[in-house]
């Protein structure tokens, strides 16, 4: 009893304390809270890479492999609901302006500032059958008419043409030939759609404008040398998409494939052409979980090496589960949040080496009451309780008011941020960086507990150190201590 | 049964430093009787206070035996020694030793914690308030119960501390100088106190006093030469 009443009564007569209790309050805070934002946007990140990814991508494939062959390979197993072909390669582009070229599509918002593309050439008819193609278009619609701007073509072609008006307009207001009677106009470039943030704040760009699309292609000759040329081919301007994955909005520009493959000389008219492809897109049965895409992952890529290896020995291809085709993003973020809890972890190791200091000094201060309470017959189990129940006091306030504090502050997130916003005019979390319209935060019942548990008994342990000094000490020695 | 209150059979006790021993009490046997006064005298470091802690269990003797009620009682275990020590003894210091956070009553009730749980203290606090409160009014200070230490005389503190050391009724208060920090006239007062109380109470006392005139006032005086016990 005597533990419980001191232990209250010198902390009520030590306000150093307070700076444990508001140290463990303070990291109990923050490991919640910024935790809980961390993997707010953590599950919005792996949501929008979700929504960018086929579930499965069969890649490193040899150089000209034809997606017929891989098709009728892979499409015999269960699993597989939809194919679609994916032609990658690399160019930059130029728009064209009334009187001279400008100086490539600019990202004037953005961390890639480069006019460089990673072109994807895509089949749409079987490009919506895999993946959210349809979803990306719409959703970077709706967010374009947010922001008061029309990028958009509601009417697509199968080559992602734009509608012959808009490619007419486009043509007469750059003074380009155009047929005598409008009606008979058919359009000729093929559609090109860009990431909605690299055309955000470009007012020129029109739905028609052309896009002269600048590659580099190797060709090897028939006597065995090979050599580097240019290609060069216009693009409408289409619209825009945004799948949410930044990564692969600010890089990538979709074009339709069969353009693609004619620049890369396999016209599909041409006699011995190739359907090419570089990678395949699958879309395998719903539901199944990261390791069941595993599995799938393992039989698709046997299946392909089998078709490859038939026409040309020594391919090896690989299937990548969305996970894995984002690998290096992910993980990045990943160990982004482990390095930035590792760091309020040390907040918290300093809180505890505060209430270590206080308990100790106290035991210090405290040795001639020790020697009194031992002659009244305390026990020296006893006297070490006196300070670990000051720890447990000090860690019971800390971790109920951080947590409390910090279930708080996550629920209360966005109006502070809002409010903070109108006062100052400073954004805590700039929403705006990362296209959300609400700062997202996840309550991690799983992650509180164990900060809570964790923490209190991090306190409960640097406060037994003192109380076991406290008990070891000779009652004798304590009463004539000075 | 009619074994003294407390006994010390041939206690030794050295300390040592370094190496070397230094021999302090060499074969102390001494007896305190029930309802006894007795005044130990002796030279300042003869070893009067260590002799105190060694009856009231906060030391242990390098050899001999201490008894409580006839009981050997010197090795018990250090949980076991709090226990009796609790129950048995009071001590009462020249530098009353009182916690400076508690108010006088409190210091005296703390005596009534030792052993107990939250629980049992609760359950008991009326009864145990009333005998506290009781029992400073026996030593005067009915009118300075939520003073704190800092707040009160010499005499005064040293008086909540004759009223901690007897709440728990023990048998033997064991008090070393008790009235060495105060002036002559509150000593005195002091001292009626404690004779009172010996009477009342039927309470043996072991008084360690530099004082002959105080110690010829006790039933019994004996003192520590060359750190044996005499006459
Ligand atoms: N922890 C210790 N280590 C070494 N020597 C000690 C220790 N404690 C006490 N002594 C020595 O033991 C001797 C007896 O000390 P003690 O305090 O019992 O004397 P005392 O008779 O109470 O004296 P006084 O009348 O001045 O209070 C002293 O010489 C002291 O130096
Ligand atoms: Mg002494």
């Amino acid at each position: 009893m005597f533990s419980w009443a001191l232990a209250l009564r010198y902390l009520q007569r030590r306000w150093v304390n307070v700076l444990g209790t508001i140290g463990v309050i303070v990291a109990v805070w923050s490991l919640i809270v910024v935790r809980g934002v961390f993997s707010g946007f953590i599950e919005d990140i792996r949501t929008d890479v979700r929504r960018s990814s086929p579930d499965l991508l069969v890649t490193t494939l040899p150089h000209a492999t034809s997606f017929a062959l891989l098709q009728s390979a892979l499409k015999n197993d269960p699993d597989v609901v939809a194919l679609a072909p994916r032609l990658r390669h690399y160019g930059t582009f130029f728009q064209r302006t009334g009187n001279a070229a400008m100086q490539s599509i600019e990202l004037e918002f953005s961390n890639v500032d480069s006019s460089f593309v990673q072109l994807v050439g895509v089949d749409p008819a079987r490009e919506r059958e895999v993946t959210a193609f349809d979803d990306w278009i719409e959703r970077a619609r709706t967010r374009s008419l947010r922001d008061g701007m029309d990028h958009s073509a509601p009417q697509l072609g199968p080559e992602l043409q734009v509608p012959a008006a808009d490619e007419l307009r486009a043509r007469k207001r750059l003074g380009l030939a155009v047929p005598e009677a409008a009606t008979a106009f058919r359009s000729l470039w093929p559609g090109i759609l860009l990431g909605r943030e690299r055309t955000r704040f470009n007012r020129t760009i029109t739905v028609g404008t052309p896009l002269d699309l600048l590659s580099v292609d190797y060709v090897t000759a028939k006597d065995g040398t090979s050599r580097a040329v240019t290609l060069q081919r216009a693009f409408a301007f289409a619209g825009t998409f945004q799948t949410g994955a930044r990564l692969f909005d600010d890089s990538v520009a979709l074009v339709p494939i069969e353009p693609l493959r004619s620049m890369l000389g396999h016209d599909a008219l041409d006699d011995g052409s190739v359907d090419l492809c570089t990678d395949v897109a699958v879309r395998a049965t719903d539901g199944l979980t990261i390791e069941q895409l595993r599995i799938v992952a393992q039989r698709l890529t046997t299946l392909a090496r089998t078709a490859l290896n038939e026409a040309r020995p020594g391919a090896s291809p690989e299937t990548l589960t969305w996970e894995e085709q984002n690998a290096v993003f992910l993980d990045a973020v990943d160990t982004e949040r482990a390095m930035t809890t590792l760091v309020l972890f040390a907040v918290m190791l300093i809180a505890t080496f505060l209430i270590f200091a206080t308990l100790h000094m106290m035991v210090t201060q405290k040795t001639k009451d020790i020697g009194i309470l031992c002659a009244l017959g305390g026990s020296p189990r006893g006297i070490g309780q006196i300070f670990t129940r000051c720890g447990f006091v000090i860690g019971a306030l800390g971790v109920v008011m951080g947590a409390g504090l910090g279930l708080l502050t996550l629920h209360s997130l966005n109006g502070i941020n809002d409010w903070l916003f109108e006062q100052t005019g400073f954004e805590l979390f700039p929403r705006t960086l990362f296209d959300l319209p609400k700062v997202p935060y996840r309550i991690e019942p799983g992650w509180i507990v164990a900060v809570a548990v964790g923490s209190f008994l991090l306190t409960l342990f640097v406060a037994w150190l003192p109380a076991r000094k406290a008990a070891r000490m000779q009652p004798v020695k304590s009463l004539s201590y000075e | 049964m009619n074994a003294p209150a407390l006994s010390a059979h041939d206690v030794k006790k050295s300390y040592w430093l370094g190496k070397r021993e230094i021999p302090i009490l060499k074969g102390v046997n001494l007896a305190v009787e029930r309802g006894e006064m007795v005044a130990l005298l002796g030279a300042s470091g003869a070893g009067k206070s260590t002799l105190l802690h060694l009856l009231g269990l906060l030391d242990t003797p390098t050899s001999g035996e201490i008894r409580f009620d006839g009981q050997p009682v010197h090795n018990f275990k250090v949980g076991a020694r709090a226990k009796l020590r609790h129950q048995f003894v009071g001590f009462v210091f020249q530098f009353y030793h009182l916690i400076p956070e508690l108010t006088a009553i409190q210091n005296v009730l703390l005596a009534a914690m030792m052993q107990k749980s939250v629980c049992q203290y609760w359950k008991e606090r009326r009864t145990t308030r009333a005998a506290a409160e009781q029992i400073l009014d026996e030593v005067g200070l009915s009118q300075r119960l939520s003073h704190r230490p800092a707040e009160l005389s010499g005499g005064e503190r040293q008086r909540v501390a004759i009223a901690r050391a007897l709440l728990q009724n023990p048998r033997v208060v064991l008090a070393d100088e008790p009235t060495g920090n105060l002036d002559s006239e509150t000593a005195d007062d002091v001292m009626q106190m404690l004779f009172r109380i010996n009477r009342e109470r039927q309470l043996a006392f072991l008084l360690v006093t530099h004082n002959e005139d105080l110690a010829r006032k006790c039933h019994r005086v004996v003192r520590l030469r060359d750190g044996m016990v005499v006459g």
